[in-house]
């Protein structure tokens, strides 16, 4: 069907909006990565993103605030979708924007697919950008890089509890760090 | 030969105007760089702004002076006091005037005429650099430290080529008294003329000296944050600053009198020609910290080791060779 | 009219299949962002280690360096981010699309104008909207003067903190007309929020393009002055040339992009090889320089000025033969309906009271949009469920990535080379830490 079948645990590819999406399986990530980078000469990693589908297309509530029940008259911005969106493979989304820099300027999103807890190869050996785009994700988004060199928190400071950009992190309130009691 | 406390009314004055100087010279120094920079500068205490420096010295004192808890305290205490007594003791043999008779004592145009002034001035020079070292070292920094360090090797070096290039001056002028070299000056002409290269490397040498731009690498704001006085507040800070500022009029008073004849000019105005000539040497100075960029440290080292040593041997050795020849 | 493009600078030269990428690589060790100090140094006495930052008078905000010294050298060094995080992109996931649009103004907030385009654009993607062409130009000249200005802020900095203190007046001198002449369109100085998911928030205003034009005619001469306050001046070129090198490999390897990666002799510019609004129809040059140093970092942002103020010149030229096109797309669903419409029409009054409450729909799907920020690759990664608001927003930030090659380019300088770098990468910490 397309070039890119012949990337290491190829699973599938969309094409939308003018950009391509190759899902690709969590436990080749390199192997894809350095495929993407020597063979198919996407040189530069431009940008990873994770992104939490944590209760996606669920009740008929857009977002994630409101209630479970669904549409509440009461409630703004509580309406229901008009359509649900496709339902999605696992939890968390890795995205690795790919860019080559040639003629048409191509790019590739390299995708793979991954529930809590479970853990991703680190691909600071193909591009040395990965360090600090892994480490974000990690501290934001909680997905371990497997080899990473140093995945340390990198934005919120080192004590931090929880990882903010997932979806089930509280939105208000705030863990009082000196009470009164103390 | 005048009364002492002639002496010591002239001291209390010239510490006095000094000062003011000082205040003035640091508006005149934001008023000027404001222009520079398409901006006014201060203009808001007083007509023109000129009531800022009061302002400034009232919040200074104001001011409560922090000190690290990791300081080491007499030091820490002491090296602003010192570097404020040497740039004020300093001015004392700069002439600025030819001498007056009032009633009937004979008063002359300086504090004290010292036979080897030139060397008092320097060593002076020498004994200030110790505040600044003392205090960037006991304020237990690390920006303080590295700003120590860097006006240690900065000053050690420049002096050198200071010294130098006065040499010719001296040799021409045929004393070490700075008095006698004014007045050679006037019954000859101004040395600038036979001495300028010496007057280049005095005047480079001496920005160096003074730490001002492009050579103010011991306070680099954007690198070491304030250098050695990082750690100083209040008044504390205020007498770094006056020292520097202090340091700065006094060189510019000893360039004015070793090359630029001092306060000799037509119609015999005396004081008047001599405050003139020192606007005009510290506008030149702020100027300069208007255009220039700063200089690497080891580009700096280079160029006072490499450039202006050599600069200032050759000058002293060719005036030397030339006024034994003739 | 498609122009042909000149291009500057050598011939390219495209990491190939096969090449050894990391050939004469300075990139540190495994993780890019750390030099470690050599084991013999470590134990002698003599090394120092200095926190810069994250309050430093040049560390442009709240970037912190570790530096370890020995003397005036600097051994090791580690960048230490996130003190500006202020958790942009969980907060616009809470905001309906078009509330969101004031969020990526303030991520970079030097860059504003390009920073909300790209947002913009992704949204405009997202739900296939055809944007008048008098928005296109009207956005790519505001892109542009935001270039310029942003360029301005880096040289009047970095001069400033090199010690050239008047430099930086004289670089804001020409921003404030930059300035103005956004608060004349959009009535902001900063952030202006002009861009709407459609087109622009409001016409242009009378007045703006004689203004304009007199900005254009003033830049080139300011530039000039510029060039002759720095560029002939001995203590400037010492203190950048050969100062923080980069080579090509490795700003490609670390994710560079913009002016970064063409002082490194990559020619490569988005505006060009991917264009995006009409700088297709536009003529411009990029310049490449090849020398991966300060100085060629500075000469590109230099020169970018120069060809920004062109293109600044071509918009207007084209923009005042469209008096009088809409603005705005005609798309009663994203976009709100003209103010004198509400007293008259009920439709426009729902449509009106839906999209300020609730917000518009967009279309469930995923896009990357990447566009050349002044500072390079800005991306904006979006992920929409279909409901009136981002479901997941991820913004590809070039400072980001610029700030990763600190430790390679500063291997072996001095202090002050450090601040000289770190002012050429020209990082804007709100858009590292977002």
């Amino acid at each position: 069907m397309n070039d890119f079948a012949k990337v290491p645990g190829y699973v599938s590819t969309t094409e939308a909006y003018g950009e391509t999406t190759v899902v690709v399986e969590r436990g080749r990530i390199r192997e894809a990565c350095t495929f993407a980078r020597d063979e198919l000469g996407f040189a530069m990693l431009s940008d990873l993103v994770a992104t939490d589908y944590l209760d996606w297309a669920g009740k008929g509530v857009s977002g994630y605030i409101g209630t479970t029940a669904g549409r509440d008259l009461n409630m703004p911005m509580t309406q229901g979708l008009q359509a649900l969106p496709e339902a999605k493979p696992a939890r968390f989304s890795l995205s690795y924007h790919l860019l080559a820099l040639r003629q048409g300027a191509p790019r590739l999103r390299l995708q793979c697919w991954l529930e809590d807890g479970d853990t991703v190869d680190s691909v600071v050996s193909v591009w040395p950008a990965a360090d600090w785009l892994e480490r974000e994700q990690f501290d934001l988004m909680g997905i371990r890089f497997d080899g990473h060199p140093n995945l340390a928190r990198l934005l919120m400071d080192d004590d931090w509890e929880g990882h903010p950009l997932r979806k089930d992190y509280p939105l208000g309130g705030e863990p009082v760090r000196f009470s009164s009691a103390e | 030969m005048e009364p002492w406390w002639i002496s010591l009314i002239k001291a209390a004055i010239i510490v006095n105007l000094v000062m003011v100087a000082f205040a003035y010279l640091t508006w005149l120094e934001r008023k000027g760089l404001g222009r520079l920079q398409n901006r006014y500068g201060p203009n808001r205490a007083g007509p023109f702004g000129l009531l800022q420096p009061i302002a400034d010295l009232v919040k200074l004192v104001r001011k409560e002076a922090f000190s690290p808890s990791s300081a080491i305290e007499i030091p820490y205490i002491l090296a602003p006091v010192i570097s404020m007594f040497t740039a004020l003791a300093a001015f004392s043999v700069i002439p600025w005037g030819s001498g007056w008779k009032i009633y009937h004592w004979q008063v002359t145009g300086e504090v004290v005429n010292v036979p080897i002034s030139l060397l008092l001035i320097f060593a002076l020079g020498s004994i200030g650099i110790y505040g600044f070292i003392i205090g960037g070292w006991a304020s237990e920094s690390k920006f303080s430290l590295l700003g120590s360090m860097r006006t240690c090797a900065q000053l050690v070096s420049y002096e050198v080529s200071l010294a130098l290039s006065v040499l010719g001056v001296v040799i021409l002028g045929r004393s070490l008294s700075l008095v006698d070299i004014v007045h050679r000056q006037g019954v000859t002409l101004p040395f600038v003329i036979p001495q300028f290269f010496g007057l280049l490397v005095f005047f480079f040498a001496g920005i160096a000296e003074t730490s001002r731009a492009p050579f103010d690498l011991p306070e680099a704001e954007q690198e070491l944050v304030a250098g050695y006085h990082t750690e100083y507040s209040g008044m504390r800070w205020g007498l770094f600053q006056t020292a520097e500022y202090i340091n700065l009029i006094t060189l510019s008073g000893l360039m004015v009198t070793l090359f630029f004849s001092g306060w000799h000019g037509p119609w015999n105005l005396g004081p008047i020609w001599f405050v003139l000539k020192l606007l005009g040497v510290l506008f030149a100075f702020i100027w300069l910290r208007a255009t220039l960029p700063r200089l690497r440290y080891d580009q700096l080292m280079r160029f006072g080791w490499k450039v202006l040593l050599p600069v200032a041997t050759l000058n002293a050795l060719v005036t030397a060779i030339i006024v034994a020849a003739t | 009219m498609t122009a042909t493009l000149p291009h500057v600078g050598r011939a390219r030269r495209w990491p190939m299949v096969g090449d050894p990428i990391y050939e004469g690589s300075r990139i540190p060790k495994r993780v890019p962002t750390i030099v470690d100090v050599p084991a013999a140094l470590r134990e002698t006495d003599d090394v120092l280690q200095v926190n810069f930052g994250p309050n430093h008078p040049s560390t442009h905000g709240v970037l912190r360096l570790i530096v370890d010294l020995d003397g005036e050298k600097v051994v090791g060094l580690s960048a230490v981010i996130g003190y500006l995080h202020t958790g942009f992109e969980k907060n616009m996931e809470q905001k309906t699309w078009w509330k969101a649009i004031t969020y990526p103004e303030r991520i970079d907030y030097v860059g504003y104008q390009n920073n909300e385009l790209v947002f913009v654009l992704a949204i405009e993607k997202l739900l296939e909207l055809e944007v008048p062409e008098k928005a296109t130009w009207m956005r790519m000249l505001m892109c542009e003067l935001n270039r310029i200005h942003s360029h301005l802020v880096f040289l009047g900095t970095s001069a400033l903190e090199l010690g050239a203190i008047s430099m930086f007046w004289y670089c804001f001198r020409e921003r404030e007309t930059i300035l103005d002449l956004f608060e004349l369109v959009a009535g902001q100085r900063m952030h202006t929020r002009y861009f709407q998911a459609g087109g622009l928030a409001e016409d242009i205003p009378a007045g703006f393009y004689p203004e304009a034009r007199s900005f254009v005619e003033r830049m080139p001469h300011a530039l000039d002055d510029y060039l002759t306050l720095l560029d002939r001046n001995k203590i400037w070129l010492e203190r950048t040339q050969g100062v923080g090198l980069l080579s090509a490999d490795d700003a490609i390897a670390l994710g560079q992009s913009g002016p970064v990666l063409r002082a490194s002799g990559v020619d490569w510019d988005l505006r060009r090889d991917d264009p995006y609004l009409a700088y297709d129809q536009v003529d411009f040059r990029v310049p490449v320089y090849n020398g991966g140093d300060v100085y060629d970092r500075y000469r590109v942002r230099m020169d970018e000025m120069a060809e920004s103020t062109q293109i600044v010149r071509q918009c207007i030229d084209r923009l005042e033969r469209m008096e009088g096109e809409p603005w705005i797309a005609d798309d009663r669903k994203v976009v709100l309906p003209p103010r004198e419409e509400l007293h008259t029409s009920m439709e426009s009054l729902i449509h009106h009271f839906k999209i300020v409450t609730e917000g518009y729909r967009v279309p469930a799907g995923e896009i990357y949009v990447a566009i050349e920020s002044p500072r390079g690759e800005s991306g904006c990664y979006v992920v929409s469920d279909g409901g009136p608001r981002p479901w997941r927003v991820h913004f590809r930030a070039p400072s980001f990535a610029a700030l990763q090659a600190t430790a390679t380019c500063a291997q072996g300088s001095l202090i002050a080379d450090l601040i000289a770098i770190v002012g050429s990468l020209d990082a804007v910490m709100g858009d590292t830490d977002r």
